[in-house]
């Protein structure tokens, strides 16, 4: 990896420490608890990461009872599952709907990291925070929000559109009916496209102009070189993000499921779900139904690997960023702008506005009056002691979560870096591995593995689950900061006196920090959204916002749900603000590196 | 104040692979300043990065001051060899102002006052005239600059062993010139030992007491600048160092403290140097600047005429490319002049100047 | 172990201490508290006193969080003292949760509601649900009942949900005649259905497919109500909050409690009871025999099944309580609009087990074949 800076200097690729040769009298001592770490954290990672899923894949090879497993083996489950043609299909389904959201999501996603990173485009930061502001809705809240924009006769999108309509015709038809396969596509495409649009935007800046100009002097025209040179060179980190939007879409099954039974189809996520809550319960097929899941995702996940391997090699020296000036888009931008004000519509001001205005009204109703306007739920949650505390909760483990999935997956690629060996480069596979179970299968594995513990029944097996669900993104987003940091400014400190793990903590964490900081805003963000391990795993003392929402969305009350979902965005912005004003950094500029 | 010996030092990157440094030894002395020159890939570096602790050691040993440092059995961890380094990169850390970076390794020496540090951080930054800059961010700076920061850096821990791993190489060749200057007077007034990396056989003839040629991870010759330039021990060594004439030839006879060789046409050289006998095949070298081109004939002995291919102007000198039947040579004069293509000159090349060599088959 | 304490014990001897009472006292906590003898169940003053020192009871609830946090809150105030802490699991996954924790020795539910009666008849026959007959058991009649161990909160009653603004007098009349009514052509695209399994929601087609019934009603009208083409959502209570929003006129697939939370809530809607209405037993209470806070578990049980408890029950909640003799305490029962059923029909318990699944998988592929 750092040939590629050092390059003909004849450099060694590993800047392997001393430590390393064997062990002389005296020196034993720090190497020996130097390895101990790293095989405490080793275990950690395999208690937190595989053997739950080791549970979980094996929950398919037992026989079925009316409420659940039974003691003794079978493989009817498993047979059923893999041999039949059910599952299979609701595999289709979920394929095809997670290719059409991210073929949407790459397709708009692209086109707005272009237009924010290389046109001249005005207010960027404006846009750039609008277009990233779905993250901080879960896509389920955002659905409820939908639903009451979306629906066919009482939808408020649709009632201000057939207002409209009635001065052309008497039988006004809806804009919109969100009750449909293409309202789930639309609905989850807002949802993941910040995903795409985070990644991309960031690859674009980081971007050696000189490229572009190259292409520019030889005669391309500035389209031309958009596409025949921007794109391709990102085209690494846009496909990863790609695949990363395919494996997360692949294994929703809250919108597709909510949706789907109106709208006759069905996907395996759903199903699993089915198969493991409602009655009558399947269990082992919810298991089998699972690790058919987990192929698809690890399939992705391993494409994602190679994918960055390939950007690897197109990482500018020296990163700073291109020096070109943007593109012009004179008479594109009215165009340009029209595009990011839809997205910022569909994707921030309806829905939001939507969930604010539900959250503000007595029950469901396509026409907003007085009468219907209250603040009682917001009253009442905050004046529920049991709320409160699962707010206190969440904020938590979002903190404890997110600096813990910062801190292991920075030590995990660290060592994968700077001391590779199959050890450690195993590790680093088996830490991104729980990307690709679906939190589903995972939280019961989750609940097997540490039922017969003090842990469970606390606050503690969540923040297992949230770090083991969410160490992945600290692994590889640490792993491409440190591939583009220069060893010679760790090897210098080492030089001049500094120990391997004060040149750790003086030099290569600060350094990294706007990494290190985007892992922890996005690994916050994630966890407070976090839904199908929290409803397995939670107890009345470890209530968390994303579950009591489900709760109330369960119960029907959509009203309540909504004022929980506002109070979990308003955390959500919190904290982001307030670590951002504790470190200094943004969420959009941590990614462009 | 530290003597430094490499004793058959072996660096391996692979077990079954080549070796990147290939047995070497090598003595440095107490205040000396070594250059490691050669081209890429001949165990410089490497060699160095062994010195300063951040490569392993496959064979060998590397002693400070008689004590094993590195061994492939024991390896001192290179905070605790008490070096200086200046990377190539500079490597100066980009979130910390120039005074922080300066003082990051005073701060780890325990029993130092802030005052203590303030000062130290001061003097060092005086001595490589960045007084003003101390609380400066680093992204601020050139390149020379951040250079200097780097050197710095180095100098304020009053190591024993300075090290520089090709400091300059991204610097404009302007600033080169003047910075090989100073880091040689600097390293003079504070008497530390250094070894420096480089690939720039000018730069290595400014700045060394003592050139340690390398090649495909061994010594091709070691010497002080005057010696190599002067008396090359191989050819890679008088075509690495300066430029060459390099001609093949047989001697014709050879006795006492003179050699007459024949090369290409037919045309004879006298040599100063003696041990050759009649038949041996050797290389001929002569440095163009040894080449006295005049329109008149001269007198003496290796007088011939050739012809102008090409004049290369260089400011003071230039370079005068000549043929004579199939031979080609490149002579250097200074000041410099011009001739039209195909003019015949007469060339004269002093005896002591006519160097020969074994003929190396490779 | 030792060893391990020893050395620390040398050198720091106070954290040993620390430690070894520590230990003894997470020991000690995680014992059952089933020491001593239990009051007698109409012992109230006892019951509470002792309820008192457990300071608190979990209640695994299947209802739905804020209705069943309104009763808890009923309980606290008539009992200051003992706190109330609700967690919600639903059906079978209730079952899931509590069989999980019991076999890892894990206690920590004390009174376990759950709507699913195969569960809870499950739990009592496999002897995890406690012995406890309250004192108004005589009150409540046997069909409510799983002998002393399990009883029956309230009664879930079928109805035709409907938007106050969407049904005229004539419509409301013709439907309460019988639930054939609403194949009337009238009707077409302004109800809704849903597929889901639930108590609930089988109770009506339970009732449909009664082999007794199968001139009135049976597989053909549910094909007829599947060619309707009702809109159709996968959550029950979706169907009822779109009648709210105005998006239909009426659910096929409501319940009185629902309506009533609703209704609480201001929401624009009604109910009517077509006959025969389904009426069935639900909401399943017993203490689990490993409870953690066992007196606090009794207290709360005596309370949910006597006037008082039933009573605000019926305020707060608005089922019908099974206590027999109870004053009418639902506060819609009053209204203008509001009509008792006039024909109650009585689940078939061993029907209903047998059938459960099949009819619901019947009339889900109906729908599906229809659309």
């Amino acid at each position: 990896m750092s040939a590629s800076y050092l390059a003909g200097s004849g450099a060694a690729a590993e800047a392997s420490s001393p430590d390393g040769a064997s062990a002389a009298a005296g020196r034993g001592m720090p190497r020996l608890l130097g390895a101990l770490a790293w095989l405490a954290l080793a275990a950690a990672v395999v208690v937190i990461a595989l053997i739950p899923l080791v549970y979980a894949v094996d929950a398919q090879f037992y026989r079925e009872s009316r409420v659940g497993l039974s003691a003794e083996r079978s493989l009817a489950a498993a047979r059923d599952v893999y041999l039949g043609a059910e599952y299979w299909g609701y595999l289709f389904s979920a394929m095809v709907l997670a290719g059409l959201v991210t073929l949407f999501s790459l397709i708009v996603g692209v086109l707005l990291a272009f237009l924010v990173g290389r046109t001249d485009l005005r207010a960027k930061s404006v846009w750039d925070m609008a277009i990233t502001l779905p993250l901080y809705l879960s896509p389920f809240t955002g659905l409820m929000a939908w639903i009451a924009l979306g629906s066919e006769k009482t939808g408020f999108v649709n009632g201000v559109w057939t207002g409209m309509m009635r001065v052309f015709t008497n039988e006004p038809r809806a804009l919109i009916n969100i009750w449909s396969y293409g309202g789930v596509v639309f609905v989850m495409f807002l949802f993941f496209c910040p995903f795409v649009y985070l990644f991309t935007v960031g690859s674009l800046r980081a971007m050696n102009g000189s490229l572009e100009e190259a292409a520019r002097t030889s005669g391309a025209s500035p389209l031309q070189t958009i596409f025949k040179i921007t794109l391709p060179i990102c085209s690494p980190s846009i496909l990863a993000a790609g695949i990363l939007v395919f494996v997360l879409a692949a294994e929703t099954y809250t919108i597709p499921g909510i949706i789907g039974a109106n709208a006759g189809f069905t996907v395996l996520p759903w199903k699993i779900f089915e198969d493991s809550v409602a009655a009558p319960v399947h269990r082992a097929h919810a298991a089998a139904g699972g690790t058919m899941l987990l192929f698809v995702t690890i399939a992705g996940v391993w494409l994602q690997r190679r994918m960055t391997r390939v950007a690897e090699r197109f990482v500018t020296v020296g990163g700073k960023g291109s020096q070109t000036p943007p593109l012009r888009l004179g008479r594109w931008t009215p165009a340009a702008l029209a595009l990011i004000l839809a997205y910022v519509l569909a994707a921030d001001v309806l829905p939001f506005g939507a969930l604010l205005i539900s959250s503000l009204m007595k029950y469901s109703s396509g026409t907003l009056t007085a009468d219907i306007i209250t603040t009682h739920h917001y009253r009442t949650f905050f004046g529920t002691q049991n709320m409160l505390v699962a707010l206190w909760n969440t904020v938590f483990l979002a903190l404890l979560a997110g600096v813990a999935c910062v801190l292991l997956g920075f030590v995990i690629s660290l060592s994968e870096l700077r001391r590779p060996n199959i050890a450690t480069k195993l590790l680093a596979f088996a830490s991104v591995l729980p990307v690709a179970v679906p939190g589903l299968v995972y939280g019961i594995g989750l609940v097997w593995t540490w039922l017969q513990t003090p842990v469970y029944g606390t606050v503690w097996i969540l923040l297992i689950a949230y770090v083991a669900k969410f160490l992945p993104y600290g692994v590889v987003v640490s792993r491409t900061g440190l591939l583009q940091m220069h060893p010679e400014l760790e090897e210098s400190a080492r030089v001049h006196g500094a120990g391997p793990l004060r040149t750790i903590t003086a030099i290569t964490m600060p350094i990294l920090k706007p990494t290190l900081m985007a892992i922890l805003f996005f690994v916050m963000l994630m966890s407070i959204k976090e839904l199908s391990a929290s409803v397995l795993l939670y107890t009345q003392d470890s209530q968390v916002l994303s579950v009591l929402t489900w709760h109330y969305m369960d119960a029907g009350d959509y009203q309540f749900a909504a004022a929980i979902g506002i109070v979990q965005t308003l955390i959500m912005i919190g904290l982001v603000v307030i670590v951002r004003a504790l470190f200094g950094v943004r969420l959009e500029s941590a990614f462009s590196r | 104040m530290t003597q430094v010996a490499l004793e058959k030092l072996t660096k391996r990157y692979r077990p079954a692979a080549a070796a990147a440094v290939n047995g070497i030894d090598l003595t440095i002395d107490d205040g000396e300043f070594v250059v490691l020159l050669g081209p890429s890939g001949c165990g410089k570096t490497t060699t160095l990065r062994c010195i300063a602790g951040l490569e392993s050691v496959s064979g060998g040993a590397i002693r400070f001051d008689g004590k094993v440092v590195s061994s492939a059995q024991v390896s001192l961890p290179p905070e605790r060899r008490h070096i200086g380094m200046v990377f190539q990169s500079y490597a100066v850390w980009p979130h910390m102002t120039v005074a922080e970076n300066v003082a990051f390794g005073l701060k780890l020496k325990r029993g130092l006052s802030r005052a203590d540090i303030d000062a130290r951080v001061k003097k060092a930054l005086d001595m490589v005239g960045l007084a003003r800059f101390g609380g400066h961010g680093v992204y601020q700076l050139s390149g020379g600059q951040q250079q200097r920061v780097a050197l710095a850096r180095a100098i304020v821990l009053e190591p024993r062993l300075l090290l520089f791993d090709e400091p300059l190489s991204n610097l404009d060749a302007k600033l080169r010139e003047q910075m090989r200057v100073e880091l040689r007077q600097l390293q003079q007034r504070l008497g530390i030992t250094a070894i420096y990396v480089t690939h720039d056989q000018e730069e290595a003839m400014v700045i060394a007491d003592r050139i340690v040629l390398m090649h495909n991870g061994g010594i091709a010759q070691i010497g002080t600048p005057m010696d190599i330039y002067a008396k090359p021990a191989s050819l890679f060594a008088a075509s690495f160092i300066g430029q060459t004439n390099a001609l093949l030839g047989v001697v014709t006879w050879g006795h006492g403290g003179a050699t007459r060789v024949r090369v290409g046409d037919g045309l004879e050289l006298d040599s100063a140097d003696a041990g050759f006998a009649g038949g041996n095949e050797v290389e001929v070298l002569c440095r163009p600047e040894q080449l006295a081109l005049s329109a008149a004939r001269p007198d003496g002995p290796n007088v011939f005429q050739a012809s102008v291919e090409q004049i290369v102007f260089m400011g003071n000198s230039a370079d005068v490319f000549l043929t004579r039947g199939g031979l080609k040579l490149t002579a250097q004069i200074s000041p410099a002049a011009h001739w039209p293509p195909a003019t015949e000159l007469w060339v004269k090349i002093p005896p002591e100047f006519v160097r020969l060599l074994p003929r190396q088959k490779d | 172990m030792e060893k391990a304490l020893e050395r620390v014990a040398a050198y720091r001897p106070r954290l040993a201490r620390a430690l070894l009472a520590g230990m003894a006292l997470a020991f000690a906590s995680g014992l059952p508290a089933a020491a001593q003898p239990s009051p007698a169940p109409t012992d109230e003053a006892a019951l509470y006193e002792a309820a008192k020192q457990e300071g608190k009871l979990v209640w695994y609830v299947g209802g739905p969080l804020d209705g069943m946090n309104a009763i808890a809150a009923e309980f606290e105030k008539d009992f200051p003292g003992v706190k109330v802490e609700t967690m919600r699991l639903v059906g079978v996954q209730q079952y899931q949760r509590f069989m999980d924790e019991t076999s890892a020795k894990k206690h920590l539910a004390d009174v376990l509601q759950n709507t699913d009666y195969p569960s809870m008849l499950s739990l009592v026959d496999d002897g995890h649900i406690a012995q406890w007959q309250v004192p108004t058991s005589a009150r409540i009649p046997e069909m409510y009942r799983i002998k002393d161990f399990a009883y029956a909160q309230y009664t879930s009653t079928n109805a035709i949900i409907y938007n106050e603004k969407k049904l005229t007098e004539e419509e409301i009349k013709l439907l309460e005649t019988g639930w054939e009514a609403v194949l009337d052509p009238r009707f077409k695209g302004r109800f809704s259905v849903s597929p889901m399994k639930c108590g609930v929601c089988y109770a009506p087609v339970h009732m449909f497919l009664d082999p007794a019934l199968k001139d009135k009603y049976g597989p053909d009208f549910m094909k007829k109500l599947a060619a309707l083409k009702p809109a159709s959502y996968s959550e029950v209570l979706v169907t009822i909050d779109r009648v709210i929003a105005g998006e239909q006129d009426f659910t096929l697939w409501g319940w009185e409690a629902a309506g009533a939370v609703k209704l609480k809530q201001g929401a624009p809607i009604r109910w009517l009871f077509p006959k025969p209405t389904p009426e069935y037993g639900n909401s399943w209470q017993g203490i689990s025999k490993y409870a953690p806070h066992p007196n606090a578990a009794r207290l709360f049980l005596n309370w949910t099944n006597n006037d008082k408890g039933a009573g605000a029950m019926e305020r707060v909640y608005g089922s019908k309580s099974t206590l027999d003799g109870l004053t009418e305490q639902r506060p819609y029962v009053k209204e203008p609009w509001y009509k008792q059923p006039v024909q109650l029909y009585a689940v078939d318990q061993k029907r209903w087990d047998a059938n459960y699944h099949k009819d619901m998988d019947l009339w889900a592929s109906l729908l599906k074949q229809a659309q």
